[in-house]
């Protein structure tokens, strides 16, 4: 009794063929090379649990963030010592076009892939509302603490947005030994010393434009070298004992910062686009877009 | 037991995750060499994608997905691997002629010679559908998700790479191949 010859099925008896076992020196090697590798903090601690965590884990996290806005405003953030610091009349890289007014929000994601919905979406970050347009597939939210998309790996978030507001009167040690000097008040104080921050290179700015409408600063910088900033990162503030915000994206040298420094009614809005050096410029002109298409409500 | 060791590894157990490779990497090793159809490129694919996968662990957002969302980074790596070492024009070895179960009788060495040489001449991510596909078993549907590329990309990819596959065992029907064709 024979079988037909049947392509297909001679296609999977062929795939079945072949070496099915990784050599034990693979999985040594492995080991070896994990012990010197540190694994990376992306946005999010994604399982169930944490998700379910993470009401509580965002309330602590906001109020690291709001504490550690302020440092920046009035405290320790950022010196003055650095890369080519100070005020730029250039024109700006990416100056803001005020987008059409009373936009209409799109329902939040897909609920499948959980990216953002083509449309524009809304949320309050820190007290002020805000609605931003998203036209590229792949950005997701994650809380109101940022936005990210994978470029590389499904969930790699090599590119992502993240924001907060910076009231004044309040402090927090970020950093602490490497940012020592005060920072003035002023959104362009705040710019000049982003622009100053040492382990980075200044690559535009401050450059002033509009973000939805607003007086706004903008600097984009390259990180240089790791300096050490614990928990790693650099816009990053205390690593708070709740653990929130390990999962705050890791900046490693060669990554790319964008920073919007906006006037917001009187409150300064600062707004963070990072990405990482293993996704090519779509990435950044991606930020931009989206950033360029905020509109304060 | 596995998405145990995975919330272990993400949290940065290395034992862990050592465990955790040594239950999924002959897994992965019969993917890549399947795909790559070279076991030094299929060893390198899969120790880079464990690398990464240690490494971007904690983005991972459900632990009962880490075989699927490991399988998409030993994908990638696989087509690195491909594109960097370009091992496929010149000197590259056959895999064994080992016997699956039950198929000797019908599965000739001439099927495996066209078959093989068929394959190479598929691009690498149409070799990536076939094997998850054919050897894993995988919807097209699935296929797609797992590899994270549109549904209509996955079935162009396998109807191309089933087609050059059936036209050469056709082929192979009407032109015998020299034995010593063959290569080591």
């Amino acid at each position: 009794m024979t079988a037909p010859r049947n392509p297909d099925w001679l296609i999977r008896s062929f795939l079945e063929e072949g070496q099915t076992d990784l050599p034990d020196p693979v999985y040594d090697q492995v080991r070896s090379k994990i012990e010197h590798t540190r694994q990376r903090a992306v946005i999010g601690t994604w399982t169930a649990p944490d998700l379910h965590l993470f009401g509580q884990l965002a309330m602590a996290a906001a109020a690291v963030v709001v504490v550690a806005a302020v440092a920046v405003v009035g405290i320790n953030l950022l010196p003055s010592s650095g890369v080519g610091a100070g005020p730029s009349a250039s024109a700006p890289a990416s100056a803001s076009v005020a987008p059409p007014a009373s936009p209409s929000p799109t329902p939040e994601v897909d609920p499948y892939s959980a990216d953002y919905n083509f449309g524009r979406h809304s949320r309050t970050v820190d007290g002020v509302s805000l609605s931003f347009a998203i036209e590229d597939r792949g950005w997701e939210p994650f809380g109101n603490i940022s936005i990210n998309k994978s470029f590389v790996l499904s969930q790699g978030a090599e590119a992502i947005i993240y924001w907060t507001a910076f009231p004044d009167g309040a402090s927090a040690d970020p950093c602490a030994p490497l940012l020592s000097q005060p920072v003035g008040a002023s959104a362009a104080e705040l710019a000049a010393a982003v622009a100053a921050a040492p382990g980075t290179d200044l690559l535009t700015g401050p450059t002033d434009l509009t973000v939805g409408g607003h007086q706004a600063t903008h600097v984009v910088l390259s990180v240089r070298e790791d300096l050490g900033c614990k928990p790693g990162f650099f816009f990053t503030w205390l690593e708070p004992d709740v653990g929130a915000m390990w999962n705050w994206p890791e900046t490693e040298v060669g990554n790319t910062i964008w920073v919007w420094i906006v006037d917001a009614d009187g409150a300064r809005f600062f707004i963070v686009g990072e990405t990482h050096t293993n996704v090519g410029p779509a990435a950044g002109q991606q930020i931009e877009i989206i950033v360029d298409s905020i509109l304060f409500v | 037991m596995q998405a145990a060791l995975v919330d272990q590894a993400r949290r940065g157990d290395r034992e862990a995750f050592d465990s955790l490779a040594r239950m999924v990497g002959d897994r992965c090793m019969a993917i890549a060499v399947r795909i790559l159809r070279d076991s030094d490129l299929a060893e390198d694919a899969v120790q880079a994608s464990l690398i990464t996968a240690w490494r971007q662990l904690r983005s991972l957002r459900n632990p009962e997905l880490f075989e699927p969302w490991l399988h998409r980074i030993l994908t990638h790596a696989c087509y690195a691997e491909a594109r960097q070492r370009r091992r496929w024009a010149d000197g590259m070895r056959l895999l064994p002629a080992q016997t699956a179960h039950g198929s000797d009788a019908y599965l000739t060495v001439d099927d495996r010679d066209q078959l093989e040489r068929a394959l190479r001449r598929l691009t690498v991510e149409q070799r990536a559908v076939l094997v998850f596909h054919h050897y894993l078993g995988l919807s097209i549907s699935e296929v797609a998700d797992r590899l994270g590329i549109p549904l209509g990309t996955a079935k162009s990819r396998l109807h191309h790479a089933a087609t050059a596959l059936r036209a050469s065992l056709e082929a192979d029907a009407r032109t015998p191949t020299l034995p010593e064709e063959r290569m080591a």
